[in-house]
């Protein structure tokens, strides 16, 4: 099965390259990927060559729906300023993130990944060599290992949140400083102080006793920025085989202090791309031109760039089948009353994606 | 006729049927708490301070749903598995679950206990102890254990020929007879999910992982579906040191065979592990380092009360596709 | 041959005793530092307890200062610590160390399974006769036993010293008296030194100390590095600790001739029949010990998520908390243990016991008050009649 499928794949990619040529003249071809995260919506537009023609992001504050939505009209609205609305077409659509399921259902997509292949596939397409991926995102962080291309081996936090976009956020406005100013005062560090902590509680008390006993804010974010890649190298990287060359991407990427404090413990160069933060939408969107080429004929489930114009409407009940009563969440099309998503149980009774 | 209560957690998923068929022998009524839910859980974590791990947080949540849904049980069962063979001993959790019961669970009806300890004596001479518990004479409780031997003894059968543990036990607590094993569609991938029972079978707690895993596209395996030969052997640690924990000699036997010969049969291990189970803490390491140097993909996943499913779906669906990209490299080159 | 072990507090003297008559070079490990928990965390499972963290740290430092003969205990019991050899050898042979590790069995000691391994060491040192172990052994419990003393004075003193430091700087000295000292005849007068040195110390003779019970985990308690020096703080802040737990007490029970320990498990066998591995039915026995012997605190220390500590725990906080009233403060204690946070629950801890002290007082003093105004009403009565 997997061979057929396989053969298929050349098939078409040779097929494509032809008419790619061919398709250049009139209509390009593009592919969206839209990243749900759980601090921020990302979204992508590649070409078939993965090249990234457009994006955007968005703070996810409040209903993933709406900023989905909003997320895809500031798309199009860009996309109408500068006259390309017209002149692309989007071939297949890929979702990835915490909500990959319930955006796949509200925007038509076409294939639903994990954020860890779409990071993984998106960092192998700029930098075919990556042996390592480390990744830290707004709430959660992540590393890949990969060798020859493929994945081998990956490990997410399974116990601390202390290393994460949305820990840092906290911390610096709790300091009195802009986030983007962080690593500035990381950098600026001569002796950092050392923090202890297994989760955000304790590593924040421990945190506001340094404060107090009268370190400096430097020295304080400095330590910061160490015991967060101390412990990211302890509990997600634990057992891992991190070889070079590294890449690292999500939002805390952003963060000089945090990606010097990496190359000092791993005594390695580490590589942060240019879309680190758009690496899981890009990595959607390929995803979703692998599923668009291995599939001749394919046709897109894509509502269109006018999704915003839809209403959905959310509702909730308790199911009351058992014990677990568990809340079950429904997404309605407002026009029709069809149901587009529908979660939250355990059996899987009401299950609809 | 006596009532006898059984909490549905724990080595409830490994030696009911032989707790049950005994039971019953003995003129018994054997009724069990319901299957584990959010109260349960809830009520289990309340009780259980946070150091522990879950399965014992949930035996709580179940003694305490069995002691409130039947209040009028003449006996609450609890084991205290010490050894089950000359070499071993079981967690120091389960050397102390009675007394932990009994601390905590102050006006409980009287426990019936059953200890084995074969360090000391043989399992049947414990079976003997436990049925005087209820006043039973000698004879009737000999002959009630060697048809529960003989029981559990098919019931693994059962299990090697493929039927899911959660479908047999079912029919053993319905008193039916075991179904059929159904016919498996082959599937190109095959997992194996590892790690003690009172995990794998756990729905709630990890989320019918291994129905997930199965909509995946991929084959699940689990200890129980594993070939006799498998368990044939003890397995050594390193070449001077011998493995002493009864419940994870099997999972060491496991890891053994697929390090030496079966590696070809499966094509990524699942390692179910409870947050704080210290066993496993260990022995998690060792399988890891064997998976590591037979290239096996393994992934080991922790469960507690907080594992939200996202995090855990997230992390399983990775780990097939991850499979799934690998082989499919493997037969592009 | 330069030979090492894991630390363990002060009890690293009575090793060294044991090793060195069979012709070994024994080297201290170093001691415990941050450096040490650095690299035990990086090296071992997330979620092992913390003295097999600490052990690789000590391990792997020893090796890079190139000693590389490593003995360590191991036990056959239901806890995790039986494992511990075998797995921190794999995990320092996948990291490329070359070493050897010799394994102690201390499962029973009357199986004397212990002699093969000292034989072995015998057999690396190129000594011919084993009859030096037998020098080694009776040093060795005797410096486990002196160890125990300056330990258990050290307990005593602290809350009471005038100087800081003092004790400290005792201990100090006795400790590498007691290294210096390798004939037997020697040691004989050592109880007495011990003794006298510490009564020189300016004391505070009429200050009324908090009288804690310290137990827990072997490993964590003794290890003072790993505990955050909780003895010395306790000290510190007032409290006369008692801890009967050694190096020495640990070694009788393996030998069966622990009379202290065995009364201990009587105590407490109505609510855990059997020992569960590490401390934990001692630690019940000593929770009702000290309860009844007019102890103002107990404080149990443990390492995280420690199979049997954690069960002695629940049964103290659901059970014999109830029935006997003392207060315990648990610590768990692992590489997350932030030590502001100690520290405060130290204090509040040491603030309850002394509001709990008043309490009995008063209650002391009203009874007393009572029974003195009947007794007076007595005798009125007494006189009336006459």
């Amino acid at each position: 099965m997997i061979n057929n499928c396989d053969n298929k794949m050349t098939q078409t990619r040779m097929e494509l390259e032809d008419g790619s040529k061919a398709g250049r003249m009139d209509m390009q071809e593009v592919y969206l990927g839209i990243d749900v995260g759980s601090v921020t919506i990302k979204l992508a537009l590649v070409d078939p060559s993965n090249n990234l023609i457009k994006s955007t992001w968005l703070r996810n504050q409040g209903s993933p729906i709406e900023n989905v939505k909003i997320g895809i009209k500031r798309m199009r609205d860009e996309l109408e300023q500068e006259s390309m609305l017209d002149s692309i077409q989007v071939k297949a659509v890929g979702t990835t993130g915490s909500a990959r399921y319930l955006t796949k259902s509200i925007v038509g997509g076409d294939v639903a990944k994990t954020e860890i292949i779409a990071h993984a596939v998106a960092a192998i397409s700029y930098h075919p060599d990556v042996r390592t991926i480390l990744e830290i995102g707004g709430q959660d962080s992540k590393i890949i290992i990969l060798r020859d291309g493929i994945v081998v081996d990956f490990a997410m936090n399974s116990v601390c949140a202390a290393g994460t976009g949305s820990f840092l956020d906290h911390q610096a406005a709790r300091l009195g400083i802009k986030i983007e100013e962080f690593g500035n005062y990381a950098l600026r560090s001569e002796t950092p102080v050392s923090i202890a902590g297994r989760c955000t509680v304790f590593a924040e008390s421990d945190m506001i006793h340094k404060q107090q006993m009268g370190y400096s804010k430097e020295d304080i974010i400095g330590g910061l920025s160490q015991s967060l890649v101390r412990n990211y190298l302890n509990n997600v990287g634990k057992g891992k085989d991190i070889q070079p060359p590294i890449i690292f991407q999500g939002g805390v990427a952003a963060n000089s202090g945090i990606v010097e404090a990496f190359k000092e413990s791993l005594k390695e160069e580490v590589t942060v791309p240019k879309h680190f933060l758009l690496m899981g939408s890009i990595g959607a969107a390929i995803l979703a031109k692998e599923h668009f080429q291995e599939n001749p004929g394919y046709k897109t489930n894509f509502r269109g760039f006018d999704v915003h114009d839809i209403e959905f409407e959310t509702s909730t009940f308790n199911c009351g089948g058992c014990a677990n009563n568990c809340e079950v969440v429904q997404v309605k099309m407002a026009e029709n009353k069809e149901i587009v998503a529908r979660w939250g149980d355990r059996c899987g009774r009401w299950e609809v994606f | 006729m006596v009532r006898v209560g059984i909490p549905r957690a724990l080595l409830y998923f490994k030696f009911f049927p032989l707790w049950k068929k005994f039971l019953d022998e003995l003129g018994c009524e054997v009724v069990l708490s319901p299957k584990t839910n959010q109260k349960i859980l809830e009520k289990g974590v309340e009780i259980g301070f946070n150091e522990l791990c879950l399965p014992i947080k949930l035996y709580y949540g179940h003694m305490a749903k069995l002691l409130d849904k039947y209040p009028d049980l003449d006996y609450v069962f609890i084991p205290r598995y010490i050894a089950l063979d000359t070499k071993g001993f079981y967690c120091p959790k389960f050397l102390s679950l009675p007394d932990a019961m009994k601390a905590n669970f102050h006006d409980m009806p009287p426990v019936l206990e059953w200890e084995v300890n074969s360090k000391q004596n043989l399992k049947a001479v414990w079976a003997i102890a436990f049925g005087r518990q209820l006043g039973m004479p000698t004879t009737r409780i000999m002959d009630a254990y060697s048809k529960a031997v003989h029981y559990y003894k098919e019931y693994h059968e059962v299990l090697r020929k493929g039927v899911p543990v959660p479908d047999a036990l079912e029919s053993v607590e319905k008193g039916e007879p075991f179904p059929d094993p159904s016919e498996i569609e082959e599937k190109p991938l095959t997992i194996f999910v590892l790690g003690h029972p009172y995990n794998t079978f756990e729905e709630f707690t990890n989320m019918s992982m291994m129905e997930k895993i199965q909509e995946m596209g991929a084959n699940v395996l689990a200890l129980e579906n594993l070939p006799e030969r498998v368990f044939e052997h003890r397995v050594k640690v390193s070449d001077k040191f011998d493995n002493y924990w009864g419940n994870e000699q099997d999972i060491l036997q496991a890891s053994n065979y697929f390090y030496n010969s079966g590696a070809d049969e499966i094509d990524g291990v699942i390692f179910l592990i409870s947050f704080a189970c210290g066993p496993d803490s260990l022995i998690a390491e060792i399988v890891m380092r064997d998976m590591k140097d037979r290239g096996v993909p393994y992934m080991s996943l922790i469960l507690d009360e907080h594992s939200g499913n996202a995090g855990l779906m997230t992390r399983i669906e990775t780990f097939v596709e991850m499979i799934k990209r690998k082989k499919l490299m493997e037969v592009t080159h | 041959m330069k030979i090492t072990f894991p630390n363990m507090g002060s009890a690293i003297y009575a090793f060294k005793a044991l090793l060195e008559p069979l012709g070994a070079d024994v080297v201290f490990p170093p001691p415990v530092t941050k450096e040490t928990i650095d690299l035990g965390v990086k090296y071992s499972p997330e979620f092992v307890c913390f003295p097999f963290k600490v052990n690789v740290g000590d391990f792997i430092r020893s090796i890079e200062s190139g000693v590389t003969n490593l003995i360590t205990a191991t036990d056959f019991g239901p806890c995790r610590f039986g494992f511990y050899h075998a797995i921190q050898e794999r995990i320092l042979r996948d990291l490329g160390y070359d070493f050897r590790m010799i394994a102690l069995p201390q499962g029973d000691l009357l199986e004397f399974k212990w002699i093969k391994t000292l034989d072995e060491v015998c057999e690396y040192t190129g000594l011919k006769k084993l009859s030096a172990a037998w020098k080694g052994v009776r040093l060795f419990l005797i410096k486990a036993k002196l160890i125990e003393d300056i330990e258990n004075a050290e307990g005593k003193y602290r809350c009471r010293e005038v100087n800081r430091g003092d004790t400290d700087r005792i201990k100090r000295e006795l400790l590498e008296k007691l290294d210096a000292t390798k004939r037997l005849k020697d040691l004989r007068n050592f109880r007495n030194v011990i003794h006298e040195e510490f009564q020189k110390m300016d004391m505070d003779m009429s200050f009324e100390p908090l009288k804690v019970f310290l137990t827990g985990e072997i490993h964590v308690t003794l290890e003072p590095y790993v505990n955050r020096d909780l003895k010395k703080k306790l000290g510190k802040l007032g409290c006369e600790v008692t801890q009967t737990l050694s190096l020495h007490d640990w070694i009788m029970h393996k030998f069966h001739v622990n009379f202290h320990r065995k009364e201990m498990a009587h105590l407490a066998r109505p609510h855990m029949p059997l020992d569960i591995g590490g401390e934990a039915v001692w630690v019940l026995g000593e929770y009702i010990w000290a309860a009844t012997h007019g102890y103002d605190g107990f404080f149990h220390l443990y390492p995280f998520t420690c199979m049997p500590e954690i069960t002695a725990r629940g049964i103290i906080t659901n059970k014999l908390l109830k029935e006997y009233d003392l207060p315990p403060l648990f610590v768990s204690l692992d590489e997350n243990l932030a030590e502001a946070g100690l520290i405060t629950r130290l204090e509040a801890m040491v603030d309850l016991m002394h509001g709990k002290r008043k309490k009995k007082n008063e209650y002391k003093q009203k009874l007393n008050a009572f029974m003195d105004s009947e007794k007076q009403d007595y005798l009125a009565n007494q006189q009336q009649h006459k």
